[in-house]
């Protein structure tokens, strides 16, 4: 279609605007690689939206473009072969060449990798990740074509599928096929976003190397004026369809701007373009808004003349931008992202009469990452057996490698995207691409989770049967490999188990499959009753839980909210009952009265070691034969009572709720109840040492919608939203991934429930707590923190009034 | 006959130029149709093109710089914007790009083919013959480069141009088939340039046939009937030929209609119905192919001027950064490449579409990342026009007082901003502005309005003005 030349000297233009204009360049679209390419921008109407959080079965790829085509025989130096020092002659170092214009850089300097191979003396904390066997190598890499102009040889490989016309790239063919929008395929740094990102339908994103974002200036008379274009993108403008679509675009650019411009900040000093741009590729990872695809170049790799001291300088780039790609990127995402390097070509074996290399056919490329299979992915090409211009051949199709990546890493068919089948090299651990779970989940203390139901016994989710619970019965529940909860890895799990329809007093109870029931019970409820109860339970034999009802029949759902790691810090126990005031376990035997307060002691009970560092304990406190209507709260020994509740009950009622609570440094809790007198029974079910990813707080409210803390002072509404404001406040901090809440529900006038869920997902079909008129019902929520740190409370059914104490966060 | 009333004059001067003021409309109003598209048409006192200086600068990417800001520059200044227009137009039909050939000597000389004739362009055919202007493109150095056909030899044939020439140029796809673009593209062998030059070790792009290179065979072209011009096929077609067979003999109301739609759609709106492109095809077949009738035909018809089709088109790049430069004064730095800058990032760069089919429209312009440069534009031109002084002449009743606030109210603040913006005429009752606009912006006016901000007000009402969905839209 169109014309291809070679692009400007290599930097050229690169350099002048980067230094003179560039902060003002967001480009998307019509260039690349300095202004040489000819390719269709994606200037599509859809505008960026924040796509969904990453999955544990979804993965990242980071592509680092060399521009110029990088010397692969100085990267990956053949120091035992004597063919590369015959030719390239024998340097002083690794930055100056020899007398006359030697450049091949001495073997005593590389970093050894065995097979006689060293990498450049400026690539150690590669080097270090190859030692820990997470660097794959691709020796004799290139495309077959070996095309020597740089335009064309790039634009081959980025649309990968022997098109002439390079309108769109293989991996915007693979978001097309994805029908991701938004942030899945950016491209970060100041020049435009490449054609390997660009499809015909998903909208890509080029991010600039600097921020001030239009929209995203925090300066009062600036947001001042934002926010009247943010506000006109939801009113009908007018003047036809596209004054609408104008105000949409503006609108979802300011509000994008905000969500996205905190990634510049800190700044990242230094000149060093690529590890400040992988820096903010990694930024952009931890927002977690969907980015699956990311791309940022290297200019300057054309080194035609005295190439030793600009390659060296190149090379500690690369080394130090990668190490800033994983330093920076959150645990929870690092080991789901993999980095790879490519070149256009690599360079001539024979050095030029400059000390340089003339363009060339193979070159070398990395993929690094936690599951990548380190070591040779390929033969290294011979220096002697060479082609009629001076070349080496080229052992491994470029294509190849882009098809092991979508194949394996991305879950893509390549024969798809690339329009040809080619083999594949062996470049990731088995089973550790997207679709799988991360089989090397971080050590983080709890995976929150959009909520899914993973059992529902009157539409058969789960079992695959309908049918009700009967007296005696337990039923075996599979949760891993359910919703989002990875197959293998996790150690338990934590649920929203809900009763209705049951037809007899009675109690649930829940624990791991394979173990002996414990005498403890979940949730209790009467004839009739709809009740949820948060659960949090060790996964048996299988990955599953077992369920027994003690009487009568019942419909049973439960939904999952997340899963702890196994290993991780937080331990499941078998439950035991550790208070129990019926019988005197615990405390004295006896009703606890009006403003009684009980001193529990949980530290070296019930399978809680004697440990100093216990941190919380996680429990399921019941009430049972309350005289009045009260409430109970718990909170640390050595702290004082917080204004907030964690169960509510009415005359006879039986009410269980869970209870993450931190313990004292004495070892203990306070139970406090507000009213009357009433039986409390507690169980444990874990704990949490410090340091672990778990934060207790002492219990703070941070939404009463009585008194307009949190919300506007009015009752929810039918299909009302509640979008809470949670990081920044009660404790909990901006990094926080999720946040352990009590939601309490009171004064409703209607059966209804209330559905808690991550801002900036859709409303999931769940469902967090369950009202009845007039009753005030409490539950524990652990709650993924979407969007700029909120939740969402929705209301189904009547009016309601919310409360929500925030007692524990994790990172 | 209809004559204009002031609404009509605005909404003909966004779409024939790039917005107009309250004096421009005023002169239009009351012409019949006739007289107004006759009058925009006129560029016998348009200012006179004076090119570039360095289009031969060593550095090309400069002198790209450099003919980009002359180009915005001239569209600013121009008493005659649809001259430059349609311009834009053929540029975009004629699709070549400066980062493909590397010659802004050779992107000029296109451009001043494209420009109408006017002073200082005489030989301009932006409204002559569509033939000649076709003919001349094809052979000038620009698309000989872009397209390949400097390389197509006779035995080696390159097909790039013989097939652009159909699918984008004229007939468009489904209207040829793939032995035509083999029997075009031998018809176009030897058609070729100069070439290396050792002496001054450049490329030499000037046109030269070689007639060692060209294919004499006879061929057979769009199903192999007579031509009325050239007689029975198959025959030995040549280059020049193929172009009136396809302008003006067996192929012509194919292209009529497909380069009407596109006419149509640059002045119109993006939804052409077939018998409205029909009728501009008939009317054009019926000017013997000038453009000038092309174009009077689409500027005459009902819809243009239907008031569905007001406000329907997202003004591009080009069109909106040259309507803040007209209203704000504003002139780019020499050679500082800031026109550049701000308008690839938007997504349009002059002399330099993003491939041969060119740039589309409306929806193609809209995105996050272009948004953000849009704004960020807008935002650094408040600043500009703050130094230059301009913005406190545009803006004047926008001052903030000693106390730090303008006494304007909201209503009058918000009129004072379009009225200067071009997008209300209050003095002859032209009020066409949104009333959500209006709403929002008196809303951030009067939320603005305090001792700490007021000094932003007038700033901030330019920026905020230029991002109006009113202004836009042409």
């Amino acid at each position: 279609m169109t014309k291809l030349t070679s692009p400007p000297r290599s930097g050229d233009v690169a350099e002048r605007t980067r230094r003179e204009v560039s902060r003002r360049r967001f480009l998307q679209g019509a260039l690349m690689m300095g202004g040489a390419a000819a390719i269709d921008p994606v200037f599509l109407r859809r505008s960026a939206f924040a796509g969904p959080p990453l999955g544990v079965r979804d993965r990242i790829f980071v592509l680092i473009e060399l521009s110029g085509g990088n010397d692969g025989l100085n990267t990956l130096i053949p120091a035992s072969d004597s063919a590369y020092y015959a030719r390239r002659g024998t340097a002083l170092n690794a930055i100056t060449s020899g007398p006359n214009g030697e450049i091949g850089i001495p073997a005593g300097l590389t970093l050894p990798v065995g097979e006689g191979f060293g990498l450049h003396p400026n690539l150690s904390y590669l080097k270090s990740r190859f030692d820990i066997g997470d660097v794959a190598i691709v020796r004799g890499v290139g495309h077959p074509s070996k095309d020597h102009s740089h335009f064309s040889c790039m634009a081959r490989i980025m649309a990968g599928n022997n098109s002439e016309t390079y309108t769109t790239g293989l991996f915007g063919r693979w978001l097309d096929g994805l029908g991701m929008d938004g942030f899945a395929g950016v491209n970060v740094g100041d020049t435009s976003v490449p054609l390997i990102l660009q499809g015909t339908q998903a909208d890509t994103t080029g991010l600039p190397s600097y921020g001030g974002l239009f929209g995203a200036s925090t300066q009062q008379y600036e947001t001042l004026a934002y926010d009247s274009l943010l506000n006109l993108g939801n009113d009908d403008v007018g003047k036809g369809v596209w004054s609408n679509e104008v105000a949409d675009t503006f609108q979802a650019a300011v509000r994008e701007a905000r969500r996205i411009n905190p990634i510049y900040s800190p700044n990242v000093s230094g000149n060093n373009y690529l590890a400040r741009n992988l820096t903010f590729a990694a930024r952009l990872v931890n927002l977690d808004i969907g980015a699956r695809v990311i791309t940022v170049s290297q200019g300057g790799f054309d080194t035609h003349s005295g190439q030793l001291d600009d390659h060296a300088a190149l090379m500690k780039n690369l080394d130090d931008g990668i190490k800033a790609l994983f330093q920076n990127t959150s645990p929870t995402f690092r080991s789901r992202l993999v980095v790879m390097t490519y070149s256009e070509f690599g360079r001539r074996v024979e050095r030029s009469n400059s000390a340089g290399t003339d363009h060339g056919t193979s070159s070398v490329m990395f993929v690094v990452g936690d599951h990548v299979r380190g070591g040779f992915a390929s033969d290294a090409p011979s220096l002697t057996a060479l082609d009629s211009r001076g070349d080496m051949n080229v052992t491994t199709d470029v294509r190849s490698v882009f098809a092991t990546v979508l194949d394996d890493w991305l879950d893509a068919d390549h024969t798809q995207i690339l329009g040809a089948t080619y083999p594949k090299l062996s470049l990731f651990e088995a089973n550790s691409g997207a679709g799988n779970p991360d089989p090397l989940l971080p050590n983080v203390a709890f995976q929150p989770l959009q909520p899914v139901r993973i059992l529902d016994t009157r539409s058969g989710i789960g079992l695959g049967r309908i049918f009700l619970l009967g007296p005696g019965q337990t039923i075996d529940v599979p949760v891993a490999g359910q919703g989002n909860v990875p197959a293998t890895g996790a150690g338990s799990a934590s649920m929203n188990v809900t009763v209705t329809g049951c037809d007899a007093p009675s109690y649930l109870t829940i624990w791991a499959t394979g173990d002996p029931r414990p005498n403890a019970s979940n949730l209790n409820m009467t004839t009739g009753q709809t009740v949820p109860n948060l659960v949090v339970s060790k996964l048996g034999v299988g990955g599953k839980v077992s369920i027994f009802n003690a009487a009568g029949n019942t419909n049973v759902i439960v939904d999952v909210l997340g899963w702890f790691p196994v290993d991780n810090s937080y331990t499941s126990l078998v439950p035991a009952r550790l208070l129990d005031t019926r019988v005197g376990v615990g405390a004295p035997l006896g009703k606890l009265g009006p403003k009684g307060i009980v001193s529990l002691t949980v530290r070296s009970r019930g399978g809680v070691p004697d440990r100093s560092d216990i941190d919380a304990v996680a429990m399921n406190v019941t009430v049972t034969e309350p005289d009045t209507q009260s409430y109970i709260t718990v909170w640390p020994s050595g702290e004082g009572q917080p204004n907030a509740s964690n169960l509510n009950m009415a005359p006879d009622q039986t009410v269980p709720n869970l209870v993450i609570t931190k313990v004292g440094s004495d070892g203990k809790v306070n139970l406090f109840n507000a009213n009357g007198s009433t039986h409390v029974i507690a169980d444990v079910l874990g704990w949490f040492p410090t340091g672990s990813g778990f934060h207790s707080l002492v219990p703070s409210r941070i939404l009463d919608t009585r008194v307009g803390n949190g919300a506007p002072t009015a009752k929810v509404g039918p299909s009302g939203l509640v979008e809470l404001q949670v990081s920044g406040r009660g404790g909990v901090p901006a990094n926080a991934s999720s946040a352990v809440m009590n939601v309490t529900a009171t004064e409703p006038d209607a059966t209804s429930y209330i559905t808690v869920w991550p801002a900036g997902q859709g409303r999931p079909d769940a469902s967090s707590l369950n009202t009845v008129p007039g009753l005030t019902v409490p539950n524990l929520v652990i709650a993924k923190l979407g969007t700029g740190g909120k939740v969402d409370l929705f209301n189904a059914f009547g009016t309601v009034h919310l409360l929500a104490d925030v007692v524990g966060w994790f990172d | 006959m209809a004559t204009l009333n002031s609404s009509d004059a605005a909404h003909f001067l966004r779409r024939v130029g790039f917005g107009a003021t309250t004096a421009e409309i005023v002169a239009y109003t009351g012409l019949t149709r006739e007289a107004a598209v006759a009058q925009a048409m006129d560029f016998t006192a348009a200012p006179a093109v004076v090119p570039p200086l360095d289009l031969n600068n060593e550095s090309q990417w400069w002198a790209h710089s450099n003919a980009i800001d002359w180009w915005l520059h001239r569209m600013a200044d121009t008493t005659h914007p649809l001259q430059e227009k349609i311009a834009l137009f053929w540029h975009n039909h004629f699709c070549t790009g400066q980062s493909t050939i590397s010659n802004m000597v050779d992107m000029f000389t296109q451009n001043q083919l494209f420009r109408p004739a006017g002073p200082g362009n005489a030989t301009g055919l932006g409204l002559g013959s569509f033939r000649d202007l076709t003919r001349e493109v094809a052979l000038g150095g620009a698309m000989l480069v872009y397209l390949n056909n400097d390389t197509n030899y006779k035995g080696r044939e390159q097909e790039n141009f013989a097939r652009e020439l159909m699918e984008l140029f004229t007939v468009g796809v489904g209207h040829y088939s793939e032995p035509d673009v083999v029997a075009m593209a031998k018809a176009w062998t030897g058609h070729n340039v100069v070439g290396w030059d050792s002496v001054t070790n450049k490329y030499n792009t000037t046109y030269q046939f070689f007639a060692s290179r060209h294919d004499t065979a006879n061929k057979s072209l769009f199903g192999g009937g007579a031509s009325a011009t050239y007689g029975a096929q198959p025959r030995n077609w040549d280059a020049l030929e193929t172009i009136d067979e396809l302008v003006l003999g067996i192929k012509q109301a194919d292209t009529a209609r497909y380069v009407a739609r596109k006419m149509y759609k640059y002045f119109v709106s993006e939804t052409p119905t077939d018998a409205a492109v029909q009728q501009l095809a008939t009317a054009w077949i019926s000017g013997g192919m000038s453009i000038a009738s092309l174009v009077q035909a689409t500027l005459l018809h009902d819809d243009f001027w239907a008031p569905a089709n007001r406000y329907a088109i997202v003004r591009s790049p080009v069109e909106w950064v040259v309507a803040s430069l007209r209203r704000t004064g504003y002139r780019f730095t020499p050679n500082s490449a800031e026109g550049r800058n701000y308008i690839e990032g938007m997504g349009q760069t002059p002399f330099d579409p993003p491939n041969v089919a060119g740039w589309k429209m409306n929806a193609y312009w809209l995105s996050t990342a272009t948004a953000w440069s849009r704004g960020n534009f807008a935002s650094w031109l408040r600043w500009k026009v703050t130094d230059t002084g301009a913005l406190a002449t545009l803006l004047l009743p926008l001052a903030a007082g000693t106390n730090g606030r303008v006494a304007l109210t909201a209503t009058d603040a918000i009129t004072t901003l379009f009225d200067a913006l071009g997008v209300v005429h209050p003095s002859i009752g032209v009020a066409e502005l949104s009333p959500a606009t209006r709403a929002r912006f008196e809303a951030w006016y009067t939320a603005a309005n305090t001792a700490t901000n007021g000094w932003s007000i007038r700033g901030n009402a330019l920026m905020l003005g230029l991002l109006s969905p009113d202004f836009q839209l042409a």
